[in-house]
């Protein structure tokens, strides 16, 4: 455990590099900018997206939740595809492996690292909106509806893990390019899979698609609303962290049988 | 052997929590009602009217393999061969004709057949398809002959043919107005036949036919009576 914390600080580290403090800058401006967005609404006019995201009864959405969520996503990409191959290239990874440190060790610790930098990112950006709209419009957002708009983070989970595992197959701008690919297909054949859906089983096109979804994470269950008691939030927390393991197990193979040399 | 219980539990928590969501966002998709055709409406020209059919027939695949009533087997089953192209609705009818000679609803099957030519995969005779009729009720009685009548214009049937396929009407006097058209025809057939006994009971239930109601008006005029007597029940259990 203790191992696994050295790695993750070596990770979050990073922060106090003069290029991660801009980053959080920015993650300011975002906040900033966001602020005003109002609650995400859709019509039947939104085609598709009105049935793959359902947004009555639960806690409100906010659109800005979801730009800050979408930036989130680009430093897992930034920070998740370059750590690794980084380490691996300036050859700190045998300095760090000569230790008494386990190769699933210093994953497990990079992947926490990361994971720290995007909440640190997400929580900056979301409190700085939350404060702007304080101080524009003088109300409190309720803590259901914060809580709601954090438990966006739980599709950066998986998606982190799916960098990283990317990073320990590939180099750093490879595995963003894939990684950032993986994410566009993920979302095409989520929506791909659940419009099979709602059309009639007979097509022999339903399987495949489905089976097909299966490899790709539906970041659209993630925008869905539900009630914070109840089935929906236990399979949506257990999804998150199933996928995340799963990444974080084909990530760990690869790193137990890669040369390092 | 740790790793490997936590990987196999992750898998079957990523299968288990994924259906869950899967039928939550279907079962919130169709509270709102998506519309198909919105979607289908943004493919292109050129594929559309390929996806639309590919799924009207799988719906009707569906519907078929959920019916339990014969009826709903037959329609839905005919509604099928047709999307399916000529060929298929030939056969379709020809099966439907063998597995249910007497429900109303073969009525089609019957139709196409009636008087087909040779080789065709079956041929209805004219009594035969008399026949039939007897076991449908108004108003699909009235569509059945006029679909018969149709069916032997197509194939040129003589005078003398149509004659003797509109006869039964003759038997007995007519209960609609719609079965105007079809006296009408007889007696204009049985006055080219020269046939004067036909001509006269077609021309005398021809003159009934003008006097008697729709089926639509009947059908009105029954069901009004039935609300007034539901009415009148009601009005009595409430004093």
């Amino acid at each position: 455990m203790v191992r696994i914390f050295a790695i993750f600080e070596m990770t979050v580290k990073k922060i106090k590099e003069p290029a991660f403090s801009l980053l959080f800058v920015i993650a300011a401006v975002i906040g900033y900018c966001v602020s005003g967005m109002g609650a995400m609404a859709l019509s039947s006019n939104d085609g598709l997206l009105y049935g793959l995201i359902s947004l009555e009864k639960g806690q409100p959405l906010y659109e800005g939740s979801v730009v800050i969520m979408f930036m989130t996503m680009i430093i897992a990409i930034f920070a998740g595809a370059t750590d690794i191959p980084k380490d691996i290239d300036s050859r700190m990874i045998m300095l760090i492996l000569g230790k008494p440190i386990h190769r699933i060790e210093y994953l497990i610790g990079k992947y926490l690292g990361i994971i720290a930098i995007c909440f640190i990112f997400f929580i900056t950006a979301g409190i700085t909106a939350i404060a702007v709209n304080f101080g524009t419009t003088g109300q409190i957002m309720p803590v259901k509806v914060i809580i709601r708009q954090l438990l966006l983070m739980l599709a950066v989970f998986p998606f982190a893990a799916v960098t990283l595992m990317i990073s320990c197959f590939l180099s750093d701008i490879g595995a963003m390019i894939i990684a950032s690919v993986y994410l566009v297909l993920s979302v095409f054949i989520s929506s791909i899979s659940m419009f099979v859906d709602m059309l009639p089983k007979s097509l022999s096109v339903v399987s495949v698609v489905h089976f097909a979804a299966y490899l790709f994470p539906n970041y659209f269950y993630f925008f869905n609303a539900f009630r914070f008691a109840g089935v929906v939030i236990v399979a949506l927390t257990l999804y998150s962290a199933s996928m995340t393991i799963i990444f974080l197990a084909i990530a760990a193979h690869r790193m137990n049988t890669r040369d390092m040399n | 052997m740790l790793s490997t219980i936590i990987i196999v539990a992750a898998v079957v928590c990523y299968f288990v929590s994924e259906a869950i969501l899967r039928q939550y966002v279907l079962f919130r998709a169709g509270t709102q009602s998506i519309s198909l055709s919105t979607v289908l409406e943004k493919l292109p020209a050129e594929i559309r009217e390929d996806v639309t059919k590919r799924i009207t027939v799988a719906e009707l695949k569906d519907q078929l393999a959920a019916a339990t009533k014969t009826g709903d087997i037959i329609n839905i089953s005919i509604a099928l061969a047709r999307e399916q192209g000529e060929e298929q609705l030939k056969k379709k009818y020809a099966e439907i004709i063998d597995k249910y000679p007497n429900a109303p609803e073969s009525e089609p099957a019957f139709a196409y057949y009636l008087r087909a030519p040779k080789g065709a995969l079956k041929n209805i005779s004219i009594p035969r398809y008399q026949q039939f009729l007897k076991n449908l009720k108004e108003p699909q009685l009235f569509n059945a002959w006029t679909n018969g009548l149709s069916r032997l214009r197509i194939l040129n049937a003589s005078d003398a043919e149509l004659l003797e396929y509109l006869k039964p009407l003759l038997q007995a006097p007519p209960k609609y107005h719609e079965y105007l058209s079809l006296y009408t025809e007889i007696t204009e057939i049985a006055f080219e036949e020269n046939v004067q006994t036909e001509e006269l009971t077609a021309r005398k239930y021809e003159e009934l036919c003008e006097k008697l109601p729709f089926f639509d008006q009947k059908l009105a005029k029954k069901y009004k009576n039935m609300q007034k007597k539901k009415n009148a029940k009601t009005g009595k259990k409430k004093k």
